[in-house]
Order: C-alpha cells, then structure tokens, then sequence
C-alpha cells in the first residue's frame, strides 16, 4: 500500500502545478477552424502519439472536436471530464498567433504533457455497466448521496474510473469541478463480496 | 559530507517531520472512515472485518515499516476499533438517522480544491 501511496501521491505532485479549468465557455466559435484544428492535431500527434490517438476517439465519441479555443491565455489547461463530455478531458488551447512559432510550441508541448499526465491515472474509462453498479453500491449507502451524484453525472462515467492498483482495490480523491468523489477502481474489487464491496464504497 | 550544513539538514529533517504529522493525520481519517461508514452508511462490521482480514492482515509493507510511518493505521487495530463500535452502534440503532448535506459537502470541496485535483488516497 505504501508504495502505491507513493506513487499516486507522485502523480498528484505532478498534477498540483495544473490551473484546471473551472469555467464553461458560452462563446459560439469556442473551437478552431478546421483548418486550424488539423494544424493543431498534426502536430499533436508529433508530440504525443497517445494523447493523439484519444483525442480522435473522443472527438468520435462525443461528435465534436475535444480541444477548444480560449481567448484567455489563463484559461488554458484541461477541462475535466464533466457534462456531456462522457468521461474524456477536454484540452484548453489558447488562440495562437504565429503558430509553429516555438515560443507556442512549447506552451503546446506543455498542455499535451497535461493531458498526458491526466491519461495515466484518469485514461481508463470504466464500462457503463460497470459505472451503473457502483452507482447502485452508493445507492444502497445513501439515496441522499446518489440521488446528488445523478444530478451531476447520470452515468457515473467522470467520476468513476479504472486504474491498475495491483490489488488495493480502490482510491479517492474528490472532482475539482463538482467536489463529488472521484473513485478509481482496480479490478481486484469484483472479488470482494457485496458487504465487503459496500465497505470500500463506505469508507 | 559535502554539500551538508545546519540549514540544509534542518530543511531536511522539518521535510521527514511535516511527512509523519501528514501521515499520523492521514491515520486518524482512516479511522474516523471506517467509523463513518459503519456507523452513518450501516455497513456490517462483520463485512468490514471481513475485507480488512483477507486483504489488509499481513500486507508486505506494513511488515516492514514502522507503524508511525504508515499513512494508514495497522489492521489489527482497525479491526479493535471495528469491535468497539458494537456498543455506540447499538445506541445510535435507537435514534433517527441524522441526514448529510451532500451539496454542501461537495461544494466544501469544490471551493477547497480551486479547481485542482486533491490527492489520491488508496481505500
């Protein structure tokens, strides 16, 4: 246990430096022009083959492309997943002027080492089957508490993750955009009884 | 030793110490969540005991460490506090359950993380 505690904490310190973005943007042209999006893409994909690959599938996914444009270079960063956006983070990049200029492409290079760093603890998606019975679990511990994890994620996706915990079971911490918990999950969870699973969830 | 001196050993050795406060308050949450989940969540003791038996009892890294190290407390222990909570359980059984304020909890959160990920702390 200590050594995972270790290195759960090791990826916090690399998170805490990260301003998450808290805001909802409004703005009607809040995404790039294609023309846009692909030059930012392409080069992505030089950057991070995986944050690539995921921004693809999110963009299948949710049907819109998952990096949006912000006027504010201070509000850059990652949006959690929240909303619709059905468990994928969504990138923040600020409107570039001279683009492949390096001075961006380093500021580029450091929102993809972000999202990067979220996909190694947050990038496995729990299965809605598996979101709706831990659902249920809270269900049985508080409908108060449920019934207020509804209102703010009907399916469980951006609360609930899977993460490879080598037999401990599960972690907590909280979702910076709602304050609710934020569960990871090992598989090694489907093999505690009911009682047992319902303690976890409790504790 | 090179690069040693009074500043940067007391830097150090306030480091180590900040580490076992943090942990030793880490110790008490881990309690006070067993006894929040039996007592507010009413989930057995016996499930409890039972989970903390097969999984907790005789971990690797708790053998080797010293128990001020750990940022949770040993599980015989956890289990005795288990055992405890027989009786206030029994006393609570007879009184209405108090209601949580979800929403003000997780807005408590929310503001406390400013929009940063809180750390991650294995269950």
């Amino acid at each position: 246990m200590g050594y995972i505690m270790k290195l759960l904490l090791g990826v916090f310190l690399l998170f805490s430096g990260i301003v998450w973005a808290t805001d909802e943007y409004s703005v009607a042209d809040q995404f790039f022009t294609d023309g846009q999006y692909s030059l930012i893409m392409s080069y992505i994909k030089t950057v991070s083959k995986t944050v690539y690959d995921t921004l693809v599938q999110c963009e299948l996914d949710l049907k819109r492309a998952c990096i949006q444009k912000v006027t504010n270079i201070s509000d850059q960063g990652l949006l959690f997943p929240t909303g619709d956006n059905h468990g994928y983070a969504i990138l923040k990049l600020p409107i570039m002027h001279g683009w492949l200029v390096e001075g961006v492409q380093s500021n580029i290079n450091g929102l993809v080492g972000l999202y990067a760093e979220f996909l190694l603890v947050y990038g496995n998606r729990m299965p809605l089957v598996g979101c709706e019975y831990i659902l249920n679990l809270i269900k049985r511990l508080d409908i108060n508490l449920y019934n207020h994890f509804l209102l703010n994620d009907t399916t469980g996706e951006n609360h609930i993750r899977l993460f490879d915990m080598s037999g401990n079971m599960a972690a907590v911490s909280f979702h910076p955009q709602d304050g609710l918990p934020l569960f990871l999950i090992d598989s090694s969870l489907a093999e505690l009884s009911l009682g047992e699973q319902l303690f976890v969830f409790g504790h | 030793m090179p690069d040693i001196n009074t500043q940067s050993l007391g830097k150090h050795l306030f480091e180590q110490d900040h580490i076992l406060f943090k942990n030793s308050w880490t110790r008490v949450d881990e309690y006070e969540a067993d006894r929040f989940a039996i007592l507010e969540f009413g989930v057995k003791i016996e499930d409890a005991i039972s989970l903390i038996e097969s999984k907790l009892c005789g971990h690797d890294d708790i053998k080797s460490t010293s128990s001020f190290e750990l940022t949770h407390p040993i599980a015989e222990k956890r289990i005795e506090q288990l055992l405890d909570l027989q009786v206030e359980l029994e006393l609570r059984s007879r009184r209405s359950k108090k209601l949580i304020d979800w929403a003000r909890l997780a807005q408590e959160y929310r503001d406390f993380s400013m929009g940063q990920m809180g750390i991650l702390v294995p269950i």
